[in-house]
Formats: C-alpha cells, structure tokens, sequence
C-alpha cells in the first residue's frame, strides 16, 4: 500500500510554523518515513499535486495570490489542517486592518509610489482561511509548539481525529492568584503597569496581580504557557480560549473588575494586545468602514 | 507602456521572489532586478502599539530569525530610555542570538543552498535530496539546529519568536544546571560546525572553479563590528570601500545619515543606497560575506584560522558571492567558539539581570544588531506614555537587493532573451541569488526551495516573455 501524500504550503505569514515543524529534528525523518511529502517550501513542484492526502497551510489571506493558492490548497486537499495563529485567526498581520491598505503602502513606500501592476494586489483586509473555504483541523499559536504541529500532521494522516485543550491558558500557568480570587470592592492593582517597570518580577505570582495585563484568561491553552514560565505575560497567541471570538472585548470583560479600566485604555494599548493575533475575527475589521480602503 | 498581464507563470510557483530582466534596443539582457512581490505593511502596523510590545510583535516579522528582531528592538527601546543593561543581560541576549544564528547558518548551509552543491546528480534539488543523498550531512544539520534552537529555548523563554529580553535587560536569568546542559551542548556543537566550514571550503572552491569570475562586481561592504573583531549583538556599523579602505564608522542611530532607502516600482523591497555616493554608485552589501571581510578577528581560535585560510585562497576583500558560502560558515564555527566563551563566564548564571525601566520620555530609539543576513536596524518614535508614533525597520535582506540584482544581470548581461531563459542561464541566476541566503520573511520571505518567475521586458517596460522555474 503506498504512503499517504503530504503538502504543506505558505501564503500571508513568516514561515516560522514551517520553521517549528523543522524543530521536530529526528522527528521530521520520521515523518517523511509515514508520508510522502510531494509539495513545500522545501521540495517539490511549483503547484500543489491535484489530489494531495493532507495538506498543511500556513499564513494568512494577504493578497489575490493567497486566495487563489488557497483554493488550490482547498481543492487537492481530503484532509486540510490550518497552521498557526494566521491561518486560523488571521494573526498578527490583521493589525494591518486597523488601517486603509494606501495608508499601510504609503508609510512603508511613500505617497508618490506608484507600484508594478505586476505585484499581486493587496487585499483590502488580511483574513483567515476558514473566511473562504472550510478548515478540517485548526492549530493556532504563534508559532504552535512543535509537538502539535506534528500530531495534527500525523493523526490527519493516519485519519484520526485530533483535538487539544480548550480550556485557557490560565489552567495551564504555574502561577498562583490569591487577591484575584476574593472577593473585594479594590482593583488587585491601582496602576497598570509595563513588565519592564516593575521594581522585582514575581516569578511565582499571577501577573494581573502585579498590575500588568495578562491574555491567560482570554487565552485558549496549548502553548505550554512558557513566556509566563519565562516571566514574561502572555499575549494571546493561541487565540480565544473559546468559541467567542471577541478576544479583545474579553479582555475588558475579564480586566474590568481587576484592573482600572481608565488606566488599561491610557497606559496600555487594548486593541493591539487584546486582539493581537485575532484582530481579522473580531467585528472590528468589518465595523470600519477604509473609505477608499478597496484593495490597493 | 507597460502592459497589463495576468501573471499567468505567478500563478505557478510557491516563492515570493522573482526575477525581472530589461533588454535594450537591440534585445540583449540590459538591467535585471530581483523583486520582492509580497507585503505585510509591520511599520504601520506598530503605529499606536506600547513601544515595550516591539520586541514581541517585530519578532514575527520573521519566523526564520525572530531573534535577530526580537533583540534589534529591544535594544532600541533602552536606547529610547537610556538604560544601561546588567552584564549579564549582554551576555544572555548575545548567546540567545547566537543559538539562532548558528541555527539559521546551519539550516541555509544544508537545506537550503546545500541542494545545489551538496548531493550530486540525480538528487532532487530540495531538502529532501540532501537527507536521501547525504544522510551523513543531514544529521549534523539537524544536530546543529536542534543545539541552536535549545540555547534560544532556554534563554529566550522559547525557541519561536522567543520573548525573555525585556527593556532593561532580561527578564530571568539562567541557572547552573542550564548553563553546564548548554555549555555540553555548544562544545558538542563544535565538530559539526568545524566539519560544515571543512565542507564549505571544498564546496565553494568548486563552485567557484565551475562558475569562473561569477557575480563578483566590487560593491561597498556593511557591518556592525565591535572594533576589529566580528559581533553580531553590539558595536557601531562601518562600512568599507569597494578596495578595502575604511569609508564610515557611525552609530546605528546616524543611519538615516549615511543610508537612502530608494522605493521600486517592480517590487516591496526597498533598495537602499549609501547616501554620499548616491544610487548609481553606492551599492553595498552585508552579511556574512561583508563582515568576514571587514573582520580582523572573528573572536575564537579555529574560526581565525579559517579567516586566515580564506584570506590566503580569495585575497581581501572578497566580492564573489559564491564566497557567501564559505564566510557563512566560518561564522558559524565563530558563533559557537563564542557561545562556549559565554558560557564559561561565570556572570552568565548572574540573578542581576534587568535594571528598571520607566515609560515618560517623548523620543526616539535606534539600534542594530547584524542578523545571519546581515545588518538589521530598528528605529522607533514614541509619545510620552510609550506609545509608537512612526517606526523604521531596515532588514538586512534589503540592503543586498543592489547586490542581488547584479548578481542576476552578471549571469546572463548582453544575452538575447531566448538565451536568458534556458534553464541553464535560469539556474545560473538562481545560484547568486541563493548565495545570499536572501530572507524574504524579513524582505519578506521564503524559506527553502525559491522557484524563480523571470520576466523579459523591452525598453519600454512591456513584458515580452515569461517563464517559471521550478
């Protein structure tokens, strides 16, 4: 019996799930011994086969070129499983829809530029996969760890189901809450602060104690939690811990009774922390209206 | 005028790179540009985020070497603020981004330009023919990259887009055990490393001996340097004449004094220049090829050795690309002689590793670090609570877009287009531009395998032929 078949494929996005299914190391051997890997960044033709057993996408809807791509991925694919925080969420690039795409150009290449007809053209908003076509096995994180990127791989192409937590990241967190947990008339801190202006960081104490925002409540598990091992606040990469997707309105749901509200929207920046990595599934991309926005 | 197309090849490749060739009146191969065709728009995108977030949201800019960035801003944001770092934060950020480093070298050296030189006829030209063909070679990269990726781990909290260097320094240190479990690794990283230069030797002599005089336009080199010596978390950039005699020395914060970022109609790269001597003539180059021949010492013993063996076989400085092959790997053994110099210095294992830092200043922050690809420079402008107001990022795969280019027209200059476009001028042009180990994550991307579109165009701008190459 042959080998199933395996692509994997790169649109909006920085490469870096690809570079975290390298990190299996040995582990990718092994891979590459249960399936044949017939189309990537690494090896393989141009387009993706026409029939393909398990197609790994990563990245986001970015450009015409991503869509398109997309819906040959789609369209090859029996089993096709959404990589990381872009492809599922839309990632850290959908901060980008906060502003008009001209605008976005003209910092980066000045308002007289004139670009190529030739360059794919931008789409107006940066947006998941699952915004198009529909997503068979869903792995966000920014970049996932590793171990799920290769048990997604290989339960899709053994034909099992795969699944991971979906409680939130605070579950997973060594750190302990004690003010957080009783009952008071008090904010736990009367500030909100930055991690580098705190005098000591407690290694052991939840940080939405210490006045600092923490994504672990708003934030599905499945990372590890090791930048709060690291002593370092999470910032929401594996997306909601939920079905509800506005992980940025959890924030001041979850925030408001801990942290003064006034002081997280002043000394803090809500939207891009809150909806760092889920800012294309919120309602606010499609709320704004870019006048003029169309493309490019 | 130019005409409208389709781009009916585009749509035939997975890479975001592609080649535009220029022909004059007679129709020979006039100018050649290698063109960035994807954008995500990062510096926008920082405008109105707390400037402390940079060295978590720039990080994934690029999953290739996140570090690189991860470090470039966090170092602009103490620059912002003034902040002297503990010692032993220098030293923890340095060996962070050392294991990324020698990580990256060893991935580009092996996987990815690897396929051209390393296995031989009748391997498939990816990854996959590397670990079928040379499975000896595949172990060691793999050996390379998992001691590489574990030091970022460790230090820098995880290995992708990793989060420990804080304003201020870091934000925990390390501690015996981990440093005795590292300094095991990066001794036991040494061999593989001194085998990949040994290779790298061979190799590029080779190349060189098969493609005689390629690529090898004398171009100003750029680096950061600490001194004489190679550095790639600290010191002030310099940059060298095309002879080898000294032109600038300024701090990463005189950037914009000495650089001029020119936009391109063809492509999302901008291609920069040195100011003084303007467009035409101020190309330069960075990267492992320009900071070995820049270096007076690399910082360790073996990898002095090999400067000094490669300075006896190609003179100096060295303006072949092919040349990029065998500086990367001397960078490589040089990376983990110094990783093993880190880590027997007892104030690694330190508790003093971060100073406080307050928001509260209006102002800007600049700073470098190089890259595995060269120079990277973050410039950032902040309101009084910490806000971004304005951001630069410029990525070391930008600064060679010049030198990228002339490597592409050097291969197939004055050809007629049918001649450009056989597989072998094709391949040619692919063998420069991969010698660069161009990042287009950063510039924007591709890891890997880059299938190259090339396009002819009359002097007009209308595109008279196309092709995809696998």
């Amino acid at each position: 019996m042959s080998k199933p078949t395996l692509a994997t494929v790169s649109l909006g996005g920085c490469e870096g799930c690809h570079v975290s299914l390298l990190d299996a190391h040995e582990g990718l051997l092994d891979l590459l011994e249960a399936a044949d890997l017939v189309h990537s960044p690494f090896s393989g033709d141009e387009e993706i086969p026409a029939h393909v057993d398990v197609v790994m996408v990563e990245g986001a809807i970015t450009t015409e070129e991503d869509l398109r791509r997309l819906h040959a991925a789609r369209a090859s694919a029996t089993t096709l499983v959404a990589v990381g925080s872009c492809a599922v969420l839309g990632g850290i690039g959908g901060l980008r829809n906060l502003s008009p795409v001209a605008e976005v150009k003209a910092r980066a290449f000045g308002d007289h530029v004139t670009k190529s007809e030739r360059l794919p053209r931008l789409r107006r908003l940066v947006q998941p996969l699952s915004d198009f076509v529909e997503i068979d096995i869903s792995v966000p994180g920014c970049a996932p760890e590793t171990g799920l990127i290769v048990d997604a791989l290989v339960a899709a192409v053994s034909g099992n189901e795969f699944s991971f937590g979906v409680r939130n990241l605070c579950d997973e967190c060594h750190r302990e809450k004690r003010a957080l947990l009783e009952h008071s008339s008090e904010f736990v801190s009367d500030d909100v602060l930055a991690l580098m202006e705190l005098d000591e960081i407690d290694p052991k104490r939840c940080f939405l104690e210490q006045g600092l925002i923490c994504m672990g409540p708003m934030t599905r598990e499945g990372c590890g939690a090791k930048c709060t091992a690291a002593n370092v606040p999470c910032r929401g990469c594996m997306g909601p811990s939920r079905l509800d997707y506005e992980q940025g309105a959890k924030t001041i749901d979850a925030l408001a009774a801990v942290l003064p509200a006034g002081g997280i929207m002043y000394m803090d920046d809500l939207i891009g922390t809150g909806y760092r990595f889920s800012m294309p599934v919120s309602v606010f991309p499609g709320a704004l209206d870019h006048e003029g926005g169309d493309d490019d | 005028m130019t005409e409208t197309v389709t781009l009916p090849a585009i749509k035939r490749i997975e890479g975001h790179g592609r080649v535009a060739l220029h022909l004059d009146d007679d129709g020979r191969v006039a100018d050649a540009h290698f063109d960035v065709i994807e954008f995500r728009g990062f510096e926008k995108m920082l405008e109105g985020r707390m400037v402390w977030e940079m060295p978590l949201i720039t990080s994934r800019i690029c999953g290739v070497c996140p570090v690189s960035h991860h470090l470039a801003a966090v170092k602009a944001v103490d620059a912002l603020y003034g902040v002297e770092i503990p010692r032993a934060a220098l030293l923890l950020r340095e060996l962070m981004h050392l294991g990324g480093f020698a990580q990256d070298h060893a991935l580009h050296f092996f996987f990815l330009a690897g396929p051209d030189f390393l296995t031989g006829g009748g391997a498939s030209r990816d990854l996959l023919g590397v670990i079928e063909a040379r499975p000896d070679l595949a172990r060691r990269a793999i050996a390379l990259r998992r001691a590489g990726q574990n030091v970022v781990e460790v230090v820098g909290g995880r290995k992708s887009h990793p989060v420990a260097a804080i304003p201020g320094g870091m934000s925990r240190g390390i501690d015996r055990s981990q440093r005795d479990e590292l300094l095991a690794a990066a001794k036991g990283m040494f061999d593989d490393a001194r085998s990949a230069a040994d290779l790298a030797v061979e190799t590029t002599a080779r190349l060189m001996s098969e493609n005689p005089g390629y690529a090898s336009t004398p171009r100003y080199n750029m680096a950061q340097m600490r001194g004489d010596e190679f550095a790639i978390y600290d010191g002030t950039i310099r940059i060298v004449s095309p002879d080898g005699s000294g032109f600038a020395e300024f701090d990463a914060a005189a950037y914009a004094d000495h650089l001029t970022e020119r936009t391109l109609d063809g492509s999302y790269a901008n291609s920069p220049y040195l100011t003084a001597e303007g467009p035409d003539k101020g190309g330069y180059r960075v990267g492992p090829l320009a900071r070995v021949n820049m270096a007076e010492t690399m910082g360790g013993t073996h990898a002095d050795e090999l400067l000094a063996g490669f300075r006896e076989r190609y003179g100096r400085p060295v303006h072949s690309v092919l040349a990029f092959h065998h500086a990367r790997m001397i960078e490589l053994v040089a990376s983990v002689e110094r990783m093993i110099a880190v880590l027997e210095d007892d104030e690694i294992v330190s508790d003093a590793v971060r100073v406080r830092v307050d928001r509260g200043i209006e102002g800007r922050g600049v700073a470098a670090v190089e890259a595995p690809r060269g120079t990277l420079i973050h410039d950032y402008e902040v309101d009084m609570v910490g806000r971004v107001t304005r951001a630069n990022l410029v990525v070391a795969t930008t600064h060679n877009v010049g030198s990228l280019d002339a490597a592409v027209l050097e291969a197939v200059q004055g050809f007629a287009k049918e001649d450009a476009l056989t597989d072998e001028s094709v391949l040619r042009m692919e063998l420069g531009i991969r010698a660069h180990d161009p990042c287009l994550s950063c510039a924007t991307h591709e890891i890997g395998r880059m299938p190259l579109v090339v396009s002819v165009h009359n002097p007009d701008g209308t595109l008279v032929a196309e092709r995809g190459v696998s």
